[in-house]
């Protein structure tokens, strides 16, 4: 399945997702586990915030200062051995990675985990040029293994249990029938990806950061993989998107500690592995991609969200995400972060994804370099609203939200009767109006007072 | 133009126009918590990262525990690249076989070692992170493709943060470098942990001094 073979529209997806409400609620059990262990991670931090804050401001500042520090990285990179390469979009991308690895005579390719070779498509690429690419993280082989996209940015195989992954495995790699047990299965995905590794010819990998003034650039993982694939092969190649960029080491102090904590509670992953140059004998190629980010870079208002760092906790906190699954969006990238960079690519085409959210800002709260996902989600339903190509109904609601939100009195006022109304709207009306994946749950009860009057009042008894 | 050149020239054009505010960079991170123990706390979170940690009072005592560790003794192929340790003859028989390491070397000649011991340059406290770099390892894929994985660590070398470990690291004439924090894992089925992915199914961190 190929992004362009998805037609993105959320409701629909969201609805048959919704059809299996005993799945519908065990991958939303599975997705608020996840939180918890961020929340716990987070909460061993004394400087959680001050560390955000620091983080958001050294994005900020590199994304000003780009062009100079693409640059800088390009020159520091070369004098290291490594040769740097430019592709304006995903199929320059896969022309010159197809390039240097024929030049190779490459014909096994192991891959540790990118969304920006998914946002390119380039495994189908390869494999139709007669090449074997095989994904190496566990949750990335077994989507490749059944023939599906990642369904989540960290957890790719977030969306199937046991006994499905057990059925597959049984299927591909022979393990006995009826094997649930986690750790045989991945004892066996073990041997069978030992026998890719030793066999591949060249590994292919993602970037988590890059560092301008040194040259080269990090990649964190878990399992090993990306070590394993690339310092066995004669050939590394790294595909990096223009935003992944930091201007120091010193900086990446600040992201490391950041980064597992938010996808995982854990202080750190297993392997922070920093490829700095070639191994003596051998090839490092690093691919700069823009892919549509020059366009998004242009537009200041949504500019922060370049500066993700691909963590997943947005899309974990995500009420929306959780109940309607990864592949509702029909973007490579699902979630709060998803639905604020597929409209990038076509306001038309993901129309619906600016409303797969309930603006309760979870999404801005927990993510680590604080980008204001929830605003800018708002932010796309005004563009839709003044392009004219959101439903009448929403336009309805819309036309009175942006108003709510630039006369604050109004909110207030709004506040009130919306509190005496809602109570008197059966539930089921509710839910048509927010849309499917509303339909599993239904609203908290409304409060009697606002907050604003609970707290007048207290301040009245202090 | 190129696609380099068409690249660089859309952002800088987007940065004139945009008239987005150029924002400083904030400079270091100076608000970190430090630990009373560092030593502690590192010996504590290698444990929560899913490693072991051994205490020893010198290097001879190091060597003498690692000789007397089932992994050890049930290992048989063997790489050392602590120079600091050595091994008396492998007292369980003869069928130990031990590797050095050479520059030259094919990476893929150590796909059979059982258990690799190798030197870290620090510890980090906040994290259980253990620093190598090629330096010391030729070919940094032992360290991935050993069963098992022992790391010494002095006392004296233990940093609080990882902010304090980056002042004190320098990329300048290194290719690969890596702060290891426990053995390979994956949660990558029904979240469920387990050890031992595609690297090493155990870490064992030895603490000198
Ligand atoms: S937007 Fe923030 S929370 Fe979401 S994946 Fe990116 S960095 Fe993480």
């Amino acid at each position: 399945m190929t992004e362009a073979a998805i037609q993105s529209n959320h409701p629909q997806q969201a609805e048959a997702f919704l059809k299996d409400l005993k799945r519908a609620r065990w991958h939303d059990q599975a997705l608020w586990f996840m939180r918890e262990k961020r929340d716990k991670g987070v909460l061993g931090l004394k400087e959680w915030e001050a560390l955000r804050e620091h983080a958001s401001r050294i994005k900020m500042h590199t994304l000003s200062h780009l062009p100079k520090y693409l640059e800088q990285f390009e020159s520091e990179a070369s004098k290291r051995g490594i040769q740097v390469h430019w592709a304006k979009d995903g199929d320059e991308h896969n022309r010159i990675i197809h390039h240097i690895l024929s030049q190779h005579n490459v014909k096994r390719v192991v891959k540790s985990k990118s969304m920006l070779t998914e946002e390119c498509h380039l495994n189908d690429y390869l494999i139709e040029k007669g090449m074997e690419v095989v994904d190496t993280d566990l949750g990335e082989r077994i989507v490749q293994l059944a023939n599906e996209p990642p369904s989540h940015i960290v957890i790719p195989a977030i969306h199937k249990n046991r006994q499905e992954i057990g059925e597959l495995f049984h299927q591909k790699l022979n393990t006995p029938k009826g094997e649930t047990d986690p750790t045989r299965l991945t004892g066996a995905a073990r041997m069978h990806l030992r026998e890719k590794f030793v066999q591949a010819d060249a590994g292919i990998t993602g970037v988590n950061f890059a560092i301008a003034s040194t040259g080269g650039f990090v990649v964190c993982t878990n399992e090993g993989n990306a070590d394993l694939g690339t310092s066995l092969p004669p050939l590394h190649i790294a595909a990096m998107g223009l935003e992944k960029l930091v201007p120091t080491p010193e900086d990446l102090s600040v992201f490391l500690r950041l980064l597992a904590r938010s996808a995982t509670g854990q202080p750190v992953t297993s392997y922070s592995s920093h490829f700095l140059g070639p191994r003596p004998d051998t090839e490092m190629h690093v691919v700069i991609v823009d892919n549509g980010r020059t366009g998004h870079y242009a537009q200041a208002e949504f500019r922060r969200s370049l500066s993700c760092i691909r963590c997943g906790a947005c899309l974990n906190t995500c009420p929306v995400y959780r109940r309607s699954g990864g592949y509702s969006y029909g973007y490579t990238i699902p979630g709060p972060i998803g639905t604020t960079l597929a409209p990038h690519r076509s306001l038309e085409k993901f129309h619906t994804l600016p409303f797969a959210s309930s603006l309760c800002g979870s999404c801005s709260n927990v993510c680590p370099v604080k980008i204001n996902l929830h605003e800018q989600i708002l932010l796309w339903r005004q563009k839709l609203y003044n392009a004219g190509i959101v439903s009448p109904a929403k336009r309805l609601a819309l036309g009175g939200m942006s108003k709510m939100f630039t006369f604050p009195g109004v909110y207030t006022l709004g506040g009130n009767v919306f509190r005496g109304v809602m109570s008197l709207i059966p539930g089921n009306v509710i839910a048509k109006i927010t849309g499917a994946w509303g339909k599993q749950r239904d609203l908290p009860p409304i409060p009697k007072e606002s907050f604003r009057q609970q707290y007048k009042k207290m301040k009245g008894h202090e | 133009m190129s696609s380099r050149d068409s690249i660089l020239q859309a952002l800088r054009s987007a940065q004139h126009s945009s008239q987005a505010p150029e924002v400083e960079h904030p400079g270091s991170f100076e608000q970190a918590h430090l630990f009373d123990d560092p030593v502690e706390q590192f010996l504590e979170s290698v444990k929560v990262v899913a490693g072991t940690t051994v205490t020893c009072a010198d290097w001879k005592e190091c060597a003498q525990h690692i000789e007397n560790h089932e992994l050890f003794q049930e290992a048989k192929v063997l790489c050392n690249l602590e120079p600091k340790l050595s091994f008396s003859a492998p007292n369980n028989g003869t069928d130990q076989e031990w590797v050095e390491m050479h520059e030259k070397d094919d990476p893929h000649s150590f796909e059979k070692v059982d258990l690799c011991i190798m030197n870290g340059q620090f510890g980090v406290a906040e994290n259980g992170a253990i620093w190598i770099d090629n330096r010391f390892v030729a070919q940094q894929a032992i360290l991935f493709l050993t069963q098992h994985l022992m790391l010494t660590v002095q006392r004296q070398e233990i940093v609080q943060n990882l902010h304090q470990a980056y002042s004190r690291l320098s990329f300048d004439s290194i290719y690969y470098g890596c702060f290891i924090s426990g053995p390979s894992k994956t949660a990558d089925i029904e979240q469920s942990l387990v050890i031992g992915a595609h690297g090493p199914r155990s870490l064992t961190v030895y603490l000198i001094g």
